[in-house]
């Protein structure tokens, strides 16, 4: 256990950008909305009749505890998403989930220390956690009443509670029922003169081809429109500390949509395909927001995108935004390490892995022979009800 | 939190922090084999040992494991690294993987510069090019100014153009404007 000596000084983290995140503007928040309540939000008070409703982003502080409660009054939506974004370099986590008859169905305790994968919210690894809520087919759906979240802070080692923060926290929900058919709403950015390349233009377009055709046997599709900006071709990797690129990259995007920030390369010292920013991601602005691909990974050394490299690149996105939307892989490349769905076998070498799971869209690796690499493209039941369930999708 | 808690958090902390930085490919002892194909003929090919290894570490998706879990336990990496770019094309990360790691950790080689200066001046390899050209500011100085000015000088000059231009060491080539003190 760190003591407080050990544990480096948060602040020296913060960015050098002085409001590294801005919460979302009223244009956000319904009229006569009081912003700056405590009370349960309740969706249906401020968009009757909406599937997809959003609250205003309130701030509330998690005292000398270090811990609030976020209250979500449900009544007949079917799934509800908390975003909070902690006002310096605080990590945030979600400590539980408890439901209106006041059993705690989400308890960190429970997947922590365990090796099946769950949600990330429950590690402060973060400035800003993201809970979806029900994660997947076994949990319980939602009931009529109040849900509690309880979120903590804590020091940059993700571990000392940090008290007295301000954490931002939004509201999401959804009562979409039909948990057969879905759209996911995508903004692909483009890095700076990204656009401007004819080439990676149609090769991408023809990508996010190849990732609706493999969705769509998910009964999901995506509705993609494109963006320019002038983020640094040379993205960083997500799990950099100060989040600024990917809280800049979702401000491209309307509350629902999810970004996908397409640059050249990757942090300066990788080359990768591409990255989520969290396991399940936002669909709101913040600094966990955001799909980092790399094109010229995908392109490989002549540059040049050849059909079975379109392919990838489609395998590619629907893998990184299936992570996004809240898949895990189904096992880890050590083999000791698997998802918590029930339908996605429990493999423990890679000769048993690769026959059993070599071909779904989440396998850790790529599978790949004298004829090229294992087209990856099913999903399972559990891993499609994963994504009807995340709150972006309707 | 309760101590025995954190402990719990601590041991899980450490765990996640390594499985963040990029978990190296599959196990080799059950692995099967699997192959590169071939970057010319389409024709399966047999790397070497050294080579089969890095290949198959980085077939990993995600997240892409730093160079030295890469090359792990491989006492001359050069050599089988400039054999994944050569003759590998699937998937198009691994000869990127390789040649990211290349110019990471031994452009300086002496024996690489030529590798390093075809790769910026033919249209073929131009993906290895752009590459170089993205990672100037993380190569020696001297290299990286004639790297800059061989690539201005061949067949992808445009797209290495706004590449230089990027580089706060180099983009000075990129304008036109040289600065003659410079050159070795």
């Amino acid at each position: 256990m760190m003591d407080d000596a050990a544990v480096p000084d948060d602040d020296a983290f913060v960015s050098s950008t002085t409001d590294a995140y801005a919460a979302p503007t009223d244009a956000y928040a319904p009229p006569g909305s009081d912003a700056g309540g405590t009370d349960a939000w309740a969706p249906d008070a401020f968009s009757p009749g909406e599937d997809f409703a959003v609250s205003p982003t309130e701030t509330r502080n998690t005292g000398a505890s270090g811990e609030i409660d976020v209250p979500v009054t449900i009544t007949d939506q079917r799934s509800f998403m908390v975003v909070a974004t902690s006002e310096n370099a605080s990590r945030l986590s979600v400590l539980s989930v408890t439901d209106p008859s006041g059993d705690t169905v989400l308890r960190w305790e429970d997947w922590y220390s365990g090796d099946h994968s769950y949600t990330s919210a429950i590690y402060a690894e973060r400035t800003a956690t993201t809970i979806n809520w029900p994660v997947h087919g076994d949990d319980p759906a939602l009931v009529p009443g109040t849900y509690v979240v309880r979120l903590g802070s804590y020091r940059v080692d993700g571990i000392t509670s940090r008290p007295d923060v301000n954490v931002d926290v939004t509201t999401i929900t959804n009562r979409d029922t039909d948990l057969s058919s879905g759209v996911l709403r995508v903004v692909v950015v483009w890095a700076d003169g990204m656009a401007d390349d004819a080439a990676l233009v149609t090769a991408t377009e023809a990508a996010v081809d190849h990732w609706n055709d493999v969705w769509s046997m998910a009964g999901l599709s995506v509705e993609v429109r494109y963006v320019e900006s002038t983020i640094d071709p040379d993205l960083p990797y997500p799990a950099a500390m100060t989040g600024d690129l990917l809280d800049t990259a979702s401000s491209f995007v309307t509350p629902g949509e999810i970004a996908v920030i397409v640059g050249e390369t990757i942090n300066s010292d990788t080359s990768q395909y591409g990255v989520a920013g969290r396991i399940p991601g936002p669909v709101i602005r913040s600094p966990i927001s955001a799909i980092v691909i790399g094109w010229l990974a995908n392109a490989g050394g002549d540059g040049v995108f050849s059909a079975n490299d379109i392919q990838l690149y489609g395998e590619v996105l629907a893998h990184e935004v299936g992570h996004f939307v809240g898949l895990f892989h189904p096992v880890e490349n050590a083999f000791d390490r698997w998802d918590s769905l029930s339908d996605t076998p429990e493999c423990r070498n890679a000769f048993n892995c690769e026959a059993m799971l070599g071909t779904n869209l989440m396998f850790p690796y790529s599978i790949c022979d004298a004829d090229g690499c294992v087209s990856t493209t099913i999903l399972t039941n559990d891993q499609r009800g994963v994504m009807h369930r995340y709150t972006g999708t309707r | 939190m309760k101590a025995t808690t954190m402990t719990m958090r601590t041991t899980t902390m450490l765990l996640l922090s390594l499985m963040a930085i990029g978990c190296a490919g599959p196990t080799t002892d059950t692995a099967p084999a699997t192959e590169a194909h071939e970057a010319q003929t389409g024709e399966r090919v047999v790397l070497s040992a050294d080579a089969q290894t890095i290949y198959e570490r980085a077939l990993v998706r995600d997240a892409s494991p730093p160079c030295e879990v890469l090359t792990a336990g491989i006492t001359a990496p050069v050599s089988p690294l400039l054999e994944i770019t050569e003759r590998v094309t699937s998937p198009p990360s691994a000869g990127m993987r390789a040649a990211e790691c290349l110019i990471e950790g031994h452009a300086i080689e002496i024996e690489i510069e030529p590798t390093l200066t075809s790769w910026v001046t033919h249209q073929a390899t131009m993906g290895f090019g752009l590459l170089v050209l993205d990672r100037l500011d993380t190569i020696d100085p001297a290299l990286g100014e004639r790297l800059a000015n061989a690539a201005l000088a061949g067949e992808i000059a445009d797209r290495a153009r706004t590449r230089i231009a990027r580089s706060e060491r180099h983009h000075a080539l990129a304008e036109g404007d040289v600065d003659q003190t410079s050159r070795p």
